[in-house]
C-alpha cells in the first residue's frame, strides 16, 4: 500500500438535515439560534471589553462604513479575483494530468511517489520564496493558490479514472467506441462527481491561501486589510473584514454546491438528496 | 497497458480468487522454487523501479541544474542539503524550533479532534438542534482560518496559546462537519437492529454510531491536519520569536536564502512525516472496516 488515493469523502455538509417540518416553526428555531449567537457575542464583549471583542453592533457599523469606500471593494475584488484565477489555473493543470496519471499502469505507478511527497508540502512554505520572486503581488498570491489547490483536484482525477465502471469500459470496447468517445462520453461524465468533490476541497484551500498570502506576503486584498486594521488598533474594522472573509467563504461554498447540483442533476447522489 | 500485471498484482489475482486477495499475489504454486523466487524478485525490482524513477530524475535534475547556479534565489541543492544538516541537526534547531511547532500543532489538533467529534456526535443525533444552528455553522466553517489570526493576536496575544487556539479553530470544522454527516448516514438497517436489540444508548452510540461514522470522521481529520499545518506555519510567520515558520520568514527577510531553503526542506519533510503517521493511525483505526480491508490491499 504505497499510496492509497483517498476518495475525499467530504460530506455535502448538512445537506440531508432538511426535514419536512412546518417552515414557520423551523424558521422560528433558526431565528432563536441567531439571537442566542448574537447574545453570546455580546456577552463576550462585556466579559473581555470592547477593545478586544467589539460588540455585534459596532462591527455592523464598521462594516457599513467600509461598504461605502472604494478601498473596501478593491480589496474584496483583489481577493476574489486571485482566488478564482488560481482555482481556474489549478483546474486546467490538474484535471487533464490527473486523468492521464490515473489511466493506469506506467503513468499511475511512476507519478505516485512524487505526487505523494509534493502534495504534503504545506503550501504556505512557499510564501517567502514566492515573495522573493514576485514581490507582494497578485502573481505571488496566484502561484501560491495554484500550488495548494492543484493536489485535491489531481488526486480526485486520478481516483475518478480508476473508478470508472469496468463494465462501461468493456461495453465501449465491444461497441468499438473511438478513443475520443470513450473519454468524452464515458470517462468524463463518470468522473464529474469526483472532480467536483476535489473542487470543493480545492476552493476552501484556495481562499485560505489567498488570505494567507495577503496576511503574510502583503498582497493586496481582504487579508492585508485585516492585518492593517489590527496594527492600527481599529478593532471593529478588523472584525468587519473577518466577517467579509467568512461571507466570501460562504459564497464560494454555495457556488460549488450550485455547480454540483447543476452538473450532477443526473447522478443518483443528487437525485436522492432532493427527497 | 502491459505493465498492469506488475503494477497491481493483488487486484489481478483477486479477479480469479476474490476471497484470497491478501495472499493471492504472493502465493506461487509450491512446485516453483528457485525460478519462482527469482521471478518474484524480478517483479519486485521492476515495480520498485517503476515507482522510483521519476522522483530520482526530478531530484537529479534539480541537483545538476542548480549545481553551478549563481542565482541568489536558487542556490545549489548540494549546498542546501549540507546547510540543512548543519542548521537543523548540528546547531540543534530541531529541538529549539521544530519541536515547539510540532507540540503546538498537536495540542491544537487534539483539541479540534475532541471537540469536533463530540459536537459532531451531538449535532448528528439531535437533528432539530442541527437544523436550528445550521446557518451559524455554515458561516463559521466558511471563515478562512488564517483570517482570525489578527483577531486572535488582539484577544490572546503572541504566545503559544494563541497559536493553539487558532489551530484548534481552523481544524475543528472539517472534523465536525464530517462527524455530523457520518453519524447521520449510519445504515438504517444497522440502526434498526440496534434498536431491536434494545442496546443501551451509550453502547449504541459508542459501539454502533461512532464506528460506522469512523471512515468519514477520519477523512475530515485528514483535511483538518493539512489545515492545521498551514495554520501553525502562518501563525509563526506573523509575530513569533521561534518556531519553524518564524525561522523561514526571518531567513527570507535577512536575505539568508540558503537558510530559507533549509526551512522549506524541513517543512516538506514534516508534512510528509505527519501524513505517514496519519496513514498508520487511520489503517489501525479502520482495520475492521470491510471497505478499508478491501482497499488496503491494493
Amino acid at each position: 500500500m504505497v499510496m492509497t488515493v483517498h476518495p475525499v469523502h467530504q460530506a455535502a455538509p448538512f445537506a440531508s438535515s432538511r426535514r419536512r417540518r412546518p417552515s414557520a416553526v423551523r424558521w422560528g428555531w433558526r431565528a432563536a439560534a441567531v439571537i442566542v449567537s448574537l447574545a453570546l457575542w455580546q456577552a463576550a464583549t462585556i466579559l473581555l471589553g470592547d477593545t478586544v471583542v467589539p460588540s455585534p453592533g459596532e462591527t455592523v457599523v464598521a462594516l457599513g462604513q467600509l461598504v461605502a469606500t472604494g478601498a473596501f471593494w478593491a480589496a474584496v475584488g483583489a481577493t476574489v479575483g486571485s482566488t478564482l484565477v488560481g482555482l481556474a489555473i489549478a483546474i486546467v493543470v490538474a484535471v487533464p494530468l490527473g486523468l492521464l496519471a490515473g489511466s493506469g499502469g506506467f503513468a499511475t505507478a511512476s507519478t505516485r511517489l512524487s505526487v505523494d511527497f509534493l502534495r504534503t508540502i504545506p503550501p504556505v512554505t512557499l510564501i517567502p520564496l514566492a515573495v522573493l520572486l514576485y514581490g507582494p503581488s497578485a502573481e505571488m498570491q496566484v502561484v501560491l493558490i495554484v500550488f495548494g489547490s492543484v493536489w485535491p483536484l489531481f488526486l480526485q482525477a486520478v481516483y475518478a479514472v480508476r473508478e470508472v465502471d469496468p463494465l462501461l469500459r468493456d461495453v465501449s470496447r465491444a461497441f468499438r467506441l473511438s478513443r475520443r468517445s470513450l473519454w468524452v462520453d464515458i470517462v468524463l461524465p463518470s468522473s464529474t462527481p469526483f472532480l467536483l468533490t476535489g473542487l470543493r476541497v480545492a476552493s476552501t484551500i484556495a481562499l485560505l491561501l489567498a488570505v494567507a498570502a495577503e496576511l503574510i506576503g502583503n498582497a493586496p486584498g481582504v487579508g492585508r486589510e485585516i492585518a492593517l486594521a489590527q496594527l492600527g488598533a481599529q478593532v471593529p474594522t478588523a472584525y468587519a473584514y473577518v466577517v467579509v472573509a467568512a461571507l466570501l467563504g460562504v459564497a464560494l461554498n454555495l457556488g460549488v454546491a450550485v455547480a454540483q447540483r447543476r452538473m450532477l442533476f443526473w447522478h443518483p447522489s443528487v437525485r436522492t438528496e432532493g427527497r | 497497458m502491459t505493465s498492469t500485471v506488475t503494477h497491481r498484482p493483488a487486484r489481478d489475482a483477486a479477479t480469479t480468487a476474490p476471497n484470497a486477495s491478501v495472499t493471492a499475489a504472493g502465493q506461487m504454486p509450491p512446485s516453483t522454487t528457485a525460478g519462482g523466487t527469482r521471478r518474484r524478485l524480478g517483479l519486485l525490482l521492476g515495480r520498485v523501479a517503476l515507482e522510483v524513477w521519476l522522483p530520482v530524475v526530478l531530484v537529479g535534475v534539480w541537483w545538476f541544474a542548480s549545481a553551478n547556479s549563481t542565482s541568489p534565489f536558487f542556490p545549489p541543492l548540494q549546498k542546501i542539503l549540507a546547510k540543512t544538516w548543519q542548521v537543523w541537526v548540528v546547531q540543534g534547531r530541531v529541538s529549539s524550533d521544530l519541536l515547539p511547532s510540532i507540540l503546538n500543532l498537536l495540542a491544537g489538533y487534539g483539541i479540534a479532534v475532541i471537540v469536533g467529534v463530540a459536537a459532531g456526535l451531538a449535532l448528528g443525533l439531535l437533528p432539530r438542534l442541527l437544523d436550528a444552528v445550521e446557518p451559524e455553522l455554515e458561516f463559521l466553517r466558511a471563515v478562512p482560518a488564517v483570517a482570525i489570526l489578527p483577531i486572535a493576536i488582539i484577544a490572546i496575544g503572541l504566545g503559544d496559546d494563541m497559536r493553539i487556539a487558532v489551530i484548534a479553530f481552523g481544524a475543528l470544522w472539517p472534523i465536525l462537519v464530517n462527524t455530523v454527516a457520518g453519524v447521520r448516514s449510519t445504515d438504517p438497517v444497522v440502526r434498526d437492529v440496534s434498536t431491536a436489540f434494545r442496546l443501551k444508548p451509550a453502547i449504541a452510540l459508542f459501539s454502533v454510531r461512532l464506528p460506522s461514522a469512523a471512515p468519514q470522521i477520519l477523512a475530515g481529520a485528514r483535511t483538518a491536519l493539512s489545515i492545521a499545518v498551514v495554520l501553525i506555519v502562518v501563525s509563526e510567520m506573523s509575530g513569533a520569536y521561534r518556531g519553524i515558520g518564524n525561522f523561514v520568514l526571518a531567513a527570507q527577510r535577512n536575505y539568508a536564502i540558503t537558510d530559507m531553503w533549509t526551512g522549506m526542506i524541513v517543512l516538506g519533510l514534516l508534512g510528509y512525516a505527519l501524513n505517514l503517521v496519519f496513514r498508520v493511525v487511520e489503517a489501525r483505526l479502520l482495520a475492521w472496516h470491510p471497505a478499508y480491508r478491501k482497499k488496503g490491499v491494493k
